[in-house]
């Protein structure tokens, strides 16, 4: 039992980290992240010492997060809050994109935002991708592709709202 | 200047791998993880068979099952919620059994713990409260209808005064940090993003600040400055302006003015008002005296509610609440509730001590916070009260 105890402690050491990353990419904001990674943390150390002969993996651990930050966002859909204090206070600064990054990401939908932190975040290939979010490459492809463009015209639309000037020189 | 790139997979992987490739875990996260886990107990395994069979039964005869017995549970079984103390009747509790099963779900979220600063409610259907207990500024809500607080913000910095105010879905948070320096926080969305709010440079000197918005956006700022007297600022797109204003003295407390130019401010106990944006002000007769302090029970039973000026006090200080055409005001240590036929005592407020707000949600749920930071609900329009447990 000690020596389950002690597995399960292992596995989610080395992938607190990691989880907490995650999470924090997904619903863009530390507090929330720290619930959400704190769920999935807590359903990884349960299920490791549920099963003794079980190793996690990559795709089944970012699975278990992003089960955990999908529930928490079911539970408590209002309590989204996107902006960290650092985005905030660099909102002064006209020159900072972070900022247009950030609302432009809140301004997608979950299943855009997921595959985009995925795949450029966490660097996962597609079949990687669709192992995790359990469908094919080639919808991954799609869904990659509509994300990528939704994310653009968000961004651009933002960051013109934010600089006029900008607009006006196109 | 040159225009840069705009490629968003460089963008995303320069804001994502910038922000969080340095980012920790919190410390205790894995600890409370493990204690949770450890102390869960089994797992339950569904079948690949299983499933499919289970699904049904939960999505129909099973829902029913829950319900009645998430309904029992909340009954019987306060979890969060407690009777107070022995002079509060006896819990009544209504709110929604789906919510309740909902969050018993979550064994690891945190818990609502210490005192309550502020308190507001944003729409009929969602609540928010502030804590500054153990050195943080947190920001807490929940839909009205469900049981459990959630935190969903944590603002830097320490505070001790703190005002939350919501309109519509605009919202504002004005805390005293250390050293008297007011800082402020506003979001225009339902509390979904909160941006800092930057105030005049004579905020750091104020005894005393208030916000008033005008069409959804903070407009009024007025500060109060040690010397007693009361600078009223309006935001422009250049920042904040400073106005003239005639006829207020006192440290003011709270300020309202619409769009109109029309205002209401309390200042030095006394209610003054203004038609023409808050240049002008004039104190309204018979309005001063209101202590709204729950005082202690014998002498309080005979006070009765002073003027016609009390209903427009108590909603400037958050200690009234007009909902389904029934305004309810708080008011030396009773319940008061104003209808067609004038003023009605609906009974004692559940603790004695100065009341910081009063919140109903509908015409029977509402909510009190005390200064000493202690949240009542009551479910039956104000005749009995049950503790939040914050401790």
């Amino acid at each position: 039992m000690a020596d389950l105890a002690n597995a399960a402690e292992t596995w989610v050491e080395q992938y607190a980290d990691r989880v907490f990353r995650l999470a924090h990419a997904l619903v863009g904001e530390r507090t929330r992240a720290e619930d959400a990674a704190q769920e999935s943390l807590y359903n990884i150390a349960r299920w490791c010492l549920n099963h003794p002969e079980f190793t996690p993996t990559d795709a089944w651990v970012y699975q278990v997060t992003r089960n955990a930050v999908r529930d928490q966002a079911r539970r408590w859909p209002q309590a989204t809050v996107p902006l960290d204090e650092g985005l905030a206070s660099a909102a002064v600064d006209p020159g900072v994109e972070r900022l247009d990054v950030a609302r432009a990401l809140t301004a997608l939908s979950d299943h855009d935002r997921e595959v985009l932190v995925f795949f450029y975040f966490l660097d996962l290939t597609t079949e990687e991708v669709a192992q995790v979010l359990k469908i094919s490459p080639t919808a991954v492809r799609i869904r990659l592709s509509r994300a990528r463009k939704r994310f653009k015209v968000v961004f651009e639309r933002g960051t013109e709202e934010q600089n006029p000037e900008r607009r006006r020189r196109r | 200047m040159k225009e840069e790139s705009r490629d968003p997979e460089q963008l995303l992987k320069s804001y994502w791998h910038g922000r969080l490739d340095s980012l920790e875990a919190p410390p205790d996260l894995v600890d409370r993880a493990l204690t949770h886990a450890r102390h869960a107990g089994p797992m339950h395994v569904e079948s690949r068979f299983g499933r499919p069979f289970k699904r049904a039964i939960t999505g129909l005869a099973g829902m029913a099952v829950v319900g009645v017995l998430a309904f029992w549970a909340v009954s019987h079984h306060h979890g969060g919620i407690s009777a107070s103390s022995a002079n509060a009747p006896r819990a009544q509790y209504h709110e929604s059994a789906a919510g309740a099963a909902k969050t018993a779900k979550v064994k690891s979220s945190p818990s609502f713990t210490g005192a309550v600063a502020a308190f507001s409610k944003s729409t009929s259907k969602t609540l928010w409260a502030v804590k500054t207990a153990s050195g943080q500024i947190q920001l807490w809500t929940k839909p009205a209808s469900a049981r459990h607080w959630h935190r969903v913000k944590t603002f830097p910095g320490t505070g001790s005064q703190v005002d939350l105010g919501f309109s519509g879905k605009t919202g504002w948070l004005l805390v005293l940090g250390a050293g008297g320096h007011w800082r402020a926080w506003t979001t225009q969305d339902s509390g979904k993003i909160w941006g800092a709010l930057s105030l005049p440079a004579v905020a750091k000197s104020s005894t005393g600040a208030a916000l008033s918005d005008v069409g959804g956006a903070p407009a009024y700022l007025a500060l109060s400055r040690p010397d007693g007297r009361t600078a009223l600022y309006r935001k422009s797109n250049d920042g904040w302006i400073r106005e003239a204003i005639q006829g207020i003295s006192g440290t003011l407390s709270a300020i309202r003015i619409k769009a109109s130019g029309h205002g209401e401010a309390l200042a030095g106990g006394a209610l003054y008002q203004t038609q023409d944006g808050g240049r002008r002000w004039s104190m309204l007769a018979g309005s001063t005296a209101m202590a709204y302090t729950s005082a202690n029970t014998k002498s309080a039973a005979a006070v009765p509610m002073p003027d016609a000026n009390a209903r427009r006090i108590a909603n400037l200080q958050g200690l009234g609440s007009r909902v389904g055409g029934v305004q309810r005001v708080a008011y030396h240590g009773f319940l008061w509730q104003h209808q067609r036929h004038g003023w009605q005592r609906i009974g004692r407020l559940p603790a004695q001590g100065p009341v910081r707000s009063l919140t109903f949600v509908t015409v029977d749920n509402g909510y009190v916070l005390f200064k000493s930071g202690m949240i009542y609900v009551t479910h039956d329009g104000g005749a009995s009260w049950v503790r939040y447990h914050n401790e």
